[in-house]
């Protein structure tokens, strides 16, 4: 092929628009005087296409081809890497002068100069000025490598801020502001930044930290914490810090960086690779979801270290201030009068009759709950409680007037509140925590929702979902079962002075109390399951659609009276998953 | 139920024969999403006309005939009063598909794992550009634009990339005869 054919090729391929009437009459001629340029021709754009395609179509392949020359095998990437350098000094001696200084036609925006075939002639004087040339141009070349981002490009947007200082007071404080490369790192004294950047990478950053943004797909962070959640198209997105780089292969994941460099990888979903150590001796690692790793300066290798996926801002919102770090909405926390993030109180709950939060929790023995539904004002999150089948029929469950008939009739006899804790105490039996498979419950390990059947809860997930912007409910989940610690009371329990109750005979000869557990969403029934007291809990883990608004839970007696009826729903929680905004 | 076996035969043809349909606007067409554009509306007149398809034919070849008109009606718009290339050097294109339909278009998919290797050695401001190019789509006068230099360096420089990145994929293959 001839360089005047390639430099047809390359302008039909850049912008055949701009070619001019000469030019295109050139190359239609050129493709049409045989079946070699004809094949040439084709294979020049498909190679251009295939370029393309390499770099776009397979995210994974693109991810690879960014990550790490360290990758190809059984090549020195130096080697190689001067290699295809040299190519292009060897193209640069022999390609066309380019024309810099004239301005260049709009429709015509290449314009090559063909050189000009002179008689050659050795000459000692312009033999040191292609040496030197050459030598610049290799210079030009370690400059561009070492130096990649020089240009002052905007590549991201400062989308979220929470109490947000910056150590100067030129910070981009205002949403919206767009952050350049090439700009000196930014200090962030107190609060949280969110970015976005061009290619839909977000970054949240938590003070104290020190960043830079690098390129549209690369941050540097020189030490502070920062979660990164990088969306399909933005994969291969590169998180640097000064002992190492961490390349995203479709992600979410955590990175804290130390005054010292200490760097620790810690990938919540998908898989990451991480590349540290120095030039000559580089250390490449892919990590999967839940795993984690240590970099420090002078080890040999990156070690592994528990994923903790709750240290880090994940999501933050302006307007309401709210971060989130990865935490899971505890329904125990909520009864107990907090947000569900741990402000609520152990020991603390609703009346079942009245709906009032309170922290006297004592009941002597059981009595007859109340036959209406009873909203629960003071908390926002609780629509209300009740008192499951106490009218054969019907059960409101929602102050909307959601009502179910999925509850058999009961008794509607009662005993205590329904509580963030698990304890039972009465008249006859000490107080004592309540435990199932052995382990005590009703602390910050295993908070529980103590309700005595029969009883029952409603959730607003609406109001929940109102404070958790950037972030879906998608499940709940939760263990539960009536206590083991039952057992040791029936064991010596004289039943005879009410032999005649229904049921008694069933508890006085079995020796373990059963419960039935129910879970409604929106008034349809997800679960209905009978535990006895001793054997293995329950476990429930059911989807919440984004639809849904009251998550109701109860617990009602079964065939042996409402009595021993300890119950409880052990880390019942709303699990959480942040979304695009 | 006649229907119902159309479209069954003309999914398996349209299989068969997309690679080559896809390579031979490709190589006519060098705007990435036009090309797409046009693979697309091929596909929408095979559906439309596949009753009208002569089954004596090649059906890669009945394709092609249809991507040719749609390449010059765009030619047409996008070159104003002259096509970009002549009806003859279209024509000599589709004569080369039509008389070996997958040789050309194997050989550059042979050569895709060695491009990839040659394209992770670009590295600072002519990766940028390449990725500017390539993946943006943007035109040389626009990347000359956001990095502050001539177009015709841009032209220049992606033109001398293309032929090294050829020149690189012919010794990574001899090299390592993957």
């Amino acid at each position: 092929m001839t360089e005047r054919s390639e430099q047809l090729i390359s302008m039909f391929l850049q912008t055949p628009v701009a070619m001019t009437e000469q030019q295109r009459q050139e190359l239609s001629a050129w493709i049409t005087q045989g079946t070699k340029n004809t094949k040439e021709f084709i294979q020049a754009s498909l190679f251009h296409r295939c370029i393309h395609e390499v770099l776009l179509v397979s995210d994974v392949e693109r991810n690879r081809i960014i990550q790490d020359d360290t990758n190809i095998p059984n090549m020195s990437s130096g080697s190689f890497d001067r290699q295809l350098w040299d190519m292009l000094l060897k193209e640069e001696e022999t390609a066309p002068e380019i024309e810099i200084e004239r301005p260049v036609p709009e429709k015509e925006p290449i314009q090559y100069v063909k050189p000009e075939r002179r008689q050659r002639k050795f000459n000692k004087t312009s033999f040191i000025a292609v040496v030197t040339a050459i030598a610049a141009m290799i210079l030009l070349i370690i400059y561009v490598q070492l130096v990649p981002y020089t240009l002052d490009v905007e590549v991201a947007t400062l989308t979220e801020t929470v109490n947000a200082q910056w150590a100067e007071t030129a910070g981009p404080t205002s949403p919206n502001t767009r952050l350049m490369t090439n700009h000196k790192p930014l200090m962030l004294r107190k609060g949280c930044v969110e970015l976005v950047f061009d290619n839909n990478a977000k970054v949240v950053l938590e003070a104290p930290v020190e960043f830079q943004v690098l390129s549209y797909d690369q941050i540097k962070l020189s030490y502070g914490r920062l979660y990164a959640t990088v969306p399909k198209e933005a994969v291969g997105f590169i998180v640097s810090t000064p002992t190492s780089k961490i390349i995203d292969l479709g992600t979410e994941f955590g990175v804290e960086t130390g005054f010292d460099g200490t760097t620790e990888l810690h990938v919540v979903k998908g898989k990451t690779s991480l590349v540290s150590g120095s030039a000559d001796n580089k250390i490449s690692i892919l990590l999967n979801e839940g795993s984690a790793k240590k970099i420090t300066e002078n080890a040999s290798a990156p070690i592994d270290i528990p994923c903790d996926e709750q240290i880090f801002a994940r999501r933050i919102d302006s307007q309401s201030r709210f971060v989130w770090r990865g935490r899971n909405v505890s329904l125990a926390d909520i009864v107990g009068g907090g947000n569900g993030f741990g402000t609520g109180q152990f020991d603390k709950g609703i009346n079942p009759s009245t709906g009032s939060s309170t922290q006297s929790l004592f009941s002597k023995s059981v009595y007859a709950g109340p036959e209406h539904y009873v909203p629960v004002p003071s908390v926002p999150y609780i629509d209300g409680v009740f008192v499951p089948g106490i009218n054969s029929g019907s059960t409101q469950i929602s102050s909307f007037g959601l009502t179910t008939n999925e509850f058999p009739a009961t008794s509607g006899e009662i005993w205590g509140y329904i509580f963030d804790g698990a304890w039972h105490e009465s008249d006859d039996t000490p107080r004592h925590h309540l435990q199932l498979n052995d382990i005590e419950l009703g602390n910050k390990e295993n908070p529980a929702i103590t309700m005595h059947s029969n009883l029952g809860i409603t959730f607003d997930l609406s109001a929940i979902r109102k404070t958790l912007p950037g972030v879906k409910i998608n499940s709940f989940s939760s263990v539960f079962g009536v206590s083991q610690t039952v057992e040791k009371t029936l064991k010596t329990r004289d039943f005879s002075a009410i032999a005649d109750m229904a049921g008694v005979d069933k508890l006085s000869k079995e020796r373990h109390s059963a419960a039935e557990f129910w879970v409604l969403l929106d008034g349809k029934k997800v679960l209905r399951q009978k535990v006895f007291s001793g054997s293995k809990p329950g476990t429930i883990d059911i989807p919440i659609d984004e639809g849904v608004r009251f998550l109701t839970l109860a617990v009602t007696e079964a065939d042996d009276t409402f009595m021993f009826d300890w119950a409880v729903f052990v880390r019942p929680e709303l699990i959480l998953e942040s979304v695009a905004k | 139920m006649n229907n119902d076996k159309n479209n069954k035969e003309l999914a398996v043809f349209w299989a068969q024969s997309q690679p080559t349909v896809a390579a031979f606007i490709h190589s006519l067409v060098p705007n990435f999403q036009d090309a797409d554009d046009i693979l697309q509306n091929v596909a929408i007149i095979t559906v439309e006309k596949f009753e009208k398809y002569d089954r004596e034919r090649s059906f890669s070849a009945w394709c092609t005939g249809i991507a040719k008109n749609l390449i010059l009606n765009y030619y047409s718009k996008k070159g104003g009063k002259r096509s970009i290339l002549g009806i003859e050097a279209i024509e000599k294109v589709a004569q080369v598909y039509e008389q070996d339909p997958h040789s050309i278009h194997d050989q550059i998919e042979s050569m895709r794992k060695a491009l990839k290797k040659c394209l992770s050695l670009l590295k600072g401001k002519i990766k940028k550009m390449v990725e500017m190019h390539y993946m943006e789509e943007l035109s040389p006068a626009r990347i000359a634009q956001l990095l502050s230099l001539s177009p015709n360096n841009v032209s220049v420089t992606l033109h001398r990339v293309r032929l090294s990145l050829k020149a690189c994929v012919k010794r990574v293959l001899s090299e390592e005869n993957i």
